[in-house]
């Protein structure tokens, strides 16, 4: 089911009173059977592969809490093996089968074994994620396993989290999943402004870029330098728009019920550094791998050599996580790049003024969208060098005079790019006033007329100028 | 929790005002009538209906349903180009039911297919858009005989579109009142009430606002500005080539064959443009080569077959003119009846099911440069 949906417009109302009017004890499997409905609205028998997944690592983490020494171990690998076995068959199996019966072809080899053309159960890499985490803290004695059963599949399969994060911690969530949760009008008003927020940066701001985004990538042989840059700016503002806008409408929704979710994003391009971008761009999975592979590797308290060994594995695990895809490999190994040279010309940048600092971070980034973006890595390549050449040879300036003409391609009305462009402004605006948290110190002083104009405001933009093509969120695909 | 109910509410209660005043006048304007009560009214004889909806579309499911209903004698195929043929063209006993809402060639043998034997029509007309056999068309081919619209309601797809047909002025009436059809027409939908635009019982489709108003400024081709932009731009319709693409002729001749084996007779025809958009096209020298290399084909396939074909792109060689046109590509239900009469007069098979006197008369009598037959025929 997806959030910009008439379908959740009617669920989450009646998951919401519904909740509030049962008694605690039945909370949970109201929660659990609507998560259940939440998730079969994609493939409904995909559900059986969550309950299985979530009765293995149930399973496993109850085994790790009674067992001793090296059956722990075995405990805990077992977890990881069969929840990642899973994510392999349905999401690289035929990946690495393509890329060796290229091979095969090329060494005139008869590969025999054909593709399984899966569908790739939605959100399987992030629940996949929260459930290693949860048997990995199991095994580290963070937390003892969850007796309950109920909770945990909950704590797995909670609806508002379920399909793209954030990526929540067993030791945030489950303990909350306990907790008596009681009706309280200014969280849930403030719930339901962060969903407000998050679909106007979805309807409003993200699928209306994507018309842009998709009408230049279809056929980027057909644009100049500009207009692949300013196609790959926009993909920057729709992916943005978009997860952060779908993790805001799941922490709000989170926050309606009575439960607190990781902040996601943190203002990402509003960094002066890739690393620094990387701490507050989908901060659940960054955290996820510093937690569970880049500071058992040793993080950056080993030599060099290892500790360059240990970035380019997260990235490239990152690449890989984000699709099976050597575009997506490129892009985690780009970012890996960029986090090296910026360490090592740190003592150097660190005198640059901090606006160049934030406009050269967010080309670098914008770099590795296009890798993100590209269906293929020769498609990536030759955006890049059309933009470089155009650059070089001074086309790229001369094509702002003609901007008006290739804008007309896009396929927006010009009323709905003036609104995209407005609520571009808006959004920047609002980031800026979080970012040196202006807005949490007058937002509240502010009349209430005021504010309901604001939302108003917000509202109408999303009636008249949203894209209501139904665009599922970029994340579901991971 | 009263409290915050109650703030919520006051918050919502401009919206929900607005909705309050939109719902009703798309409940009083029968927006929200089932395809499925549509269906049985036209299968039941009832010939009075304009379905002009504006939020739910009337999709290519419905008509397919009507057509299997009615199983007419006669029957159109072709895009909006084709929408102006009426039940009034035929004599009274001749069933007929206008299904073009499809201009894809390639799907006219999957509709062969769905019609069981022996509920064949005798006859079709097809228009054959021009467009469809360059190879260079922008127009998506989709290989399935179905519209873009669908006739399912979208609800939050209708909340959106009505509110911001509100804000735009859609639910204003674009005709004088006493332009409106509701005297003859029983309308349903947004369109047909305010507007008197629609489809008629029979499938043809009725312009009212640029019947009652045909040179005013607002309407979208306003002399013909609109389709003289795509003729310059070579865009939607109007791609410029010179070539036609082999396999849709092939998929065109294995109809013809299919049709044949069927028992039913085409009649088929390029349709017109209007002549000062037509000229424009010619104008352009190589630019849409394309066209006389169709005709040619065409006419080379249709002799080989026992179906008859008609060139009436330049329809004023048959005494047509601008006046004639609701737009640069659509000509009014008198272009469309004079193309009739010509194809009536030259093909045996559709002159047995008309009275080409009649039409003539009419055709002549008509002071209306758009429009033959005002309202329908009991």
């Amino acid at each position: 089911m997806l959030f910009n949906s008439t379908h959740f417009l009617i669920f989450f109302p009646i998951v919401a009173i519904g909740f509030f009017c049962l008694p605690h004890r039945w909370r949970t499997i109201w929660l659990l059977a609507a998560s259940a409905y939440f998730y079969m609205a994609f493939v409904p028998a995909y559900v059986l592969i969550l309950f299985g997944m979530i009765l293995v690592d149930y399973f496993a983490g109850w085994q790790i809490g009674k067992s001793q020494g090296r059956r722990r171990g075995f405990w805990l690998w077992f977890s990881v093996f069969s929840t990642c076995l899973i994510l392999f068959i349905f999401k690289y199996f035929d990946f690495i089968n393509g890329n060796l019966a290229a091979l095969a072809e090329f060494i005139h080899w008869n590969y025999p074994i054909g593709i399984l053309g899966l569908l790739l159960p939605i959100g399987l890499s992030f629940h996949t994620f929260q459930s290693l985490g949860y048997v990995i803290d199991v095994y580290r004695g963070v937390r003892l396993p969850e007796k309950n059963f109920l909770v945990y599949a909950l704590y797995v399969m909670f609806f508002p989290q379920l399909v793209a994060g954030p990526i929540e911690r067993s030791t945030r969530l489950l303990p909350q999943l306990h907790l008596p949760v009681f009706f309280d009008s200014n969280r849930v008003s403030s719930g339901l402004r962060l969903m407000l927020w998050g679909f106007f940066k979805k309807i409003m701001i993200a699928d209306n870029a994507a018309l842009i985004v998709g009408t230049i990538y279809a056929q980027p042989e057909n644009y100049g330098g500009l207009a692949l840059a300013l196609g790959t700016a926009f993909f920057a503002l729709q992916i943005y728009a978009d997860f952060s806008g779908y993790s805001d409408i799941a922490i709000g929704s989170a926050r309606v019920l009575g439960y607190d979710l990781m902040l996601n994003f943190n203002h990402p391009y509003f960094s002066k550094t890739v690393a620094e971008f990387w701490r507050r761009w989908h901060i659940s999975l960054m955290n996820w791998f510093r937690d569970y592979v880049y500071i058992p590797l040793g993080g950056s308290r080993v030599p060099t050599g290892r500790w360059l060994a240990n970035v380019f594995v997260v990235f490239l695990l990152s690449g890989l996580w984000h699709g099976a895809n050597w575009t997506f490999v490129i892009w985690g190994l780009l970012n890996a790049v960029y986090l090296v040279i910026g360490k090592f010309t740190a003592s150097i940048t660190k005198y640059l003024p901090a606006l160049i600092k934030v406009v050269i971070t967010f080309i670098l980034i914008n770099i590795t969208w296009i890798f993100f973006r590209a269906e293929t890595v020769s498609q990536a390549l030759e955006i890049l060098k059309t933009i470089g050449v155009s650059l070089v040879s001074g086309t790229f300036w001369l094509d702002l005079i003609n901007l008006p003409v290739i804008a007309e391609t896009w396929g927006l009305s010009k009323n709905t790019f003036i609104a995209l462009a407005i609520a571009t402004l808006i959004l920047i605006a609002a980031d800026w006033a979080s970012e040196f948290k202006w807005s949490e110190k007058w937002w509240p002083k502010l009349s209430r007329p005021f504010r309901w104009a604001a939302y108003y405001t917000l509202i109408i933009f999303i009636i008249l100028f949203g894209y209501f093509g139904a665009k599922a969120f970029i994340y579901f695909q991971f | 929790m009263r409290r915050f109910f109650l703030q919520s509410f006051l918050f919502l209660l401009p919206l929900l005002l607005v909705y309050l005043v939109i719902i009703f006048k798309l409940y009083s304007a029968n927006e929200f009538v089932s395809g499925r009560q549509i269906i049985d009214r036209v299968a039941a004889g009832q010939n009075n209906l304009l379905i002009g909806r504006v939020y739910v579309a009337f999709g290519l499911d419905l008509e397919l349903e009507i057509f299997k209903a009615l199983q007419p004698r006669v029957t159109t195929l072709g895009n909006s180009r084709a929408l102006q043929f009426r039940r009034e063209f035929f004599q009274d006993e001749v069933s007929f039911y206008n299904l073009a809402l499809s201009g894809n060639v390639f799907a006219y043998r999957d509709f062969l297919r769905s019609i069981p034997v022996g509920a064949e029509p005798e006859l079709i007309i097809v228009a054959l858009e021009q467009s469809f056999f360059n190879p260079h068309t922008d127009v998506e081919i989709n290989q399935v005989f179905a519209s873009e619209g669908t006739s399912q309601i979208d609800y939050l797809s209708v909340a959106v579109e009505s509110f911001r047909g509100f804000i735009q002025g859609k639910f204003r009436s674009k005709v004088p009142a006493d332009a409106r059809v509701s005297k003859c027409y029983e309308p349903i939908g947004l369109d047909a009430v305010l507007n008197s635009n629609g489809f008629r019982s029979d499938g043809s489709h009725r312009y009212g606002a640029i019947i009652s108003y045909p040179n005013h400024p607002d309407n979208e081709d306003f002399a013909f500005r609109n389709s003289l932009e795509r003729v310059e731009k070579g865009i939607n319709l109007f791609v410029q080539g010179d070539k036609i693409d082999e396999t849709r002729i092939k998929e065109l001749e294995s109809f013809l064959a299919e049709a044949e084996q069927r028992g039913i007779h085409i009649v088929a025809f390029l349709p017109p443009y209007a002549p000062t958009v037509y000229q424009k096209m010619i104008s352009l020298g190589e630019g849409y080569s394309y066209l006389p290399k169709l005709n040619q084909r065409l006419n080379e396939l249709f002799k080989k077959t026992g179906h008859r074909y008609f060139n009436f792109s330049d329809l004023a060689k048959w005494g047509s003119g601008d006046q004639e046109f609701i737009d640069g590509v659509h000509g009014s239900e008198k272009a469309y009846l004079r193309i009739f009469i010509a194809m009536a007069e030259r093909d045996p098979r559709l002159r047995a099911l008309v009275d080409i006197r009649k039409l003539k008369k009419d055709l002549i009598q008509t002071e209306s440069n758009l429009e033959v037959y005002g309202c329908h025929r009991s």
